[in-house]
């Protein structure tokens, strides 16, 4: 049963203007440029991208912590952005974020106590501070200590347990292990994981790191420039890529194994700015496809379905790259 | 050497071309207009577009993966021997990893430089260091040849490690998690350093801090860790 389906969601950012604001404002920038996906109750969506490529964009504007430009987001049929201010804080209990940095996400100057305190008085709950420290692997003395007392992956978890005081039903995970170190950061996956089978949780799981997002995900969708580029069940995605730039990243990812004679497809570039998106398809500057046309310049491909939940945007998906083509490097 | 993070290690107020031209101009005593050149080779070296142009440009109109191939040109205008670089690819995304570590690996070839890698990433060492050499705790833990190292890991840390990685080309259940978290630098535990997070760990580890011992593959590969000298003990206790 689908919990949270987006709909064509765009944010736009006003141009900042040149002059210290006394100027012509600038073009805008289109960070979210119609996104569409659903997850179904208790399922994992992997949300990958480069920075700025608008993923953080999408899990923040889903919750409303930020406004929309425009788009929709049902939440267990329940319109997001229609809601009065009472409703929403209502709906909110059921939708919470695990923020990236764990260093600049808790109050420093409220105790563990306070933290996870806070969200059950907002939401007039019962609910014991030690039973959530225990259930994210943290010992009730840590509820007296401050943030700066605790490790990143201890942060990461007082963050976690947070989202969790008020029961919700959908939790954002915004790149909630990229500050951690490796065995930290598999310590807190795996807390996730447990979480997730305990809780029956649904996650939107924002990462850069593939590798990551293939332990974690039920689905996998890549975003490029504020576009969704593919979206597949995981198994699928990193067996099949349909999309170039799927392919090219998961090939640019380093194995820790020395023995493998990967073929590496370093993409020539970077991501151009959200401001000036290129006409045509945002990745044709950058594309190492072999049938790359005059197609890709002018015309923006559509996000279709190629096989029964497998859905790309390239004008070129019933013929995906392989990494032999890329040229030699 | 290059740093780790390529927007805070150049100067925001000159010009990238009077950063990489600044070494020159005191080490090889050259002109400013010489330098001035030599600093527009070394941007097309390191794959600079347009660099007869962009040599006026600011740190700040640039990327991240520019500035990082800012900083090794800076690194290489004097020829050094040997290049340090510290996490150089950390704060980059993938595809702009990709680009600077192929980079590293021509010009190492190019120059015939030698370059001591620092970095977390094991994909990293796997795909571009000939040795490795594993930290714990303000210790060397263990050294070997990288396909030893990942074929044979004999540190337990090390071995932990490997097997915490998420893995990119095989979906594994349960990651593998090391309990516990690197101690404060001010307060190392007695004997081994890793003992109190080791699942294999006895008296002795507490007691004794064990020498880098030779783990017997001929090859340099040596592990400071009781275990080369007691490998009966490698049943994990959990």
């Amino acid at each position: 049963m689908t919990l949270v389906a987006v709909r064509d969601l765009v944010k736009h950012y006003p141009g900042e203007r040149s002059w210290f604001g006394l100027g012509a404002p600038r073009t805008p920038v289109r960070a979210v440029d119609g996104v569409s996906f659903t997850i179904a109750s208790g399922r994992t969506l992997g949300l990958v991208g480069e920075s700025g490529s608008g993923k953080t964009t999408v899990g923040r504007t889903m919750l409303r912590l930020q406004e929309p430009t425009s788009g929709t987001v049902l939440f267990d049929g329940n319109d997001v952005f229609a809601l009065d201010a009472a409703r929403l804080r209502a709906l909110r209990r059921r939708m919470q974020i695990v923020f990236q940095d764990p260093y600049s996400s808790l109050n420093p100057r409220m105790t563990v106590d306070e933290t996870l305190r806070e969200p059950l008085e907002i939401h007039r709950l019962n609910g014991a501070v030690s039973a959530l420290l225990e259930e994210v692997g943290l010992d009730a003395a840590f509820a007296k200590r401050y943030p700066h007392e605790l490790s990143g992956g201890q942060r990461q978890r007082v963050g976690i347990a947070r989202a969790l005081s008020v029961e919700p039903q959908f939790i954002v995970c915004d790149e909630p292990v990229s500050a951690l170190d490796v065995s930290v950061q598999a310590q807190v996956l795996n807390l996730l994981a447990d979480l997730q089978a305990k809780r029956r949780l649904t996650y939107l799981f924002i990462a850069h790191d593939l590798a990551v997002v293939r332990h974690i995900a039920d689905d996998v969708a890549v975003m490029y420039l504020g576009k969704l580029v593919e979206r597949a069940p995981a198994a699928e995605i990193y067996a099949q890529p349909r999309h170039p730039y799927t392919t090219a990243l998961l090939s640019a990812v380093p194995e820790p194994n020395p023995r493998a004679a990967k073929q590496r497809i370093v993409l020539a570039g970077d991501m151009p700015s959200a401001a000036h998106p290129p006409p045509g398809c945002p990745f044709h500057p950058r594309c190492p496809h072999p049938l790359k046309s005059e197609r890709c310049r002018t015309e923006v491909p559509a996000l279709r379905e190629l096989t029964p939940g497998h859905l790309a945007a390239c004008h070129y998906a019933e013929s995906p790259m392989k990494l032999t083509d890329s040229p030699p490097t | 050497m290059i740093f780790q993070e390529p927007m805070t290690s150049l100067n925001p107020v000159f010009t990238v071309g009077d950063q990489i031209a600044e070494a020159a101009i005191i080490h090889q005593q050259l002109s400013r207009r010489a330098a001035r050149a030599r600093a527009i080779d070394m941007l097309r070296l390191v794959g600079f577009p347009d660099p007869d142009e962009r040599v006026d440009d600011y740190p700040h109109q640039l990327s991240g993966g520019m500035r990082q191939r800012v900083m090794i040109a800076m690194a290489l205008i004097c020829h050094p021997k040997v290049l340090i670089a510290d996490e150089p690819t950390t704060a980059l995304d993938v595809t702009i990893q990709a680009q600077i570590l192929e980079l590293l690996d021509r010009l190492q070839q190019d120059l015939g430089m030698a370059v001591l890698l620092i970095t977390h990433d094991l994909g990293v060492v796997a795909g571009h260091a000939d040795r490795v050499v594993v930290m714990y705790a303000g210790r060397v833990v263990e050294t070997a040849s990288t396909n030893a190292l990942f074929e044979q890991p004999t540190h337990p840390y090390t071995e932990g490690l490997l097997a915490a990685v998420p893995r990119i080309d095989a979906r594994r259940a349960r990651l593998h998690a090391i309990p516990g978290q690197v101690p404060a630098a001010t307060a190392w535990p007695t004997g081994c350093r890793f003992h109190p997070r080791c699942p294999y760990a006895w008296e002795k580890c507490v007691a004794e801090e064990p020498p880098l011992l030779d783990a017997g593959d001929g090859a340099g590969h040596t592990a400071r860790c009781w275990l080369v000298t007691e490998p009966q003990r490698r049943v994990p206790k959990r």
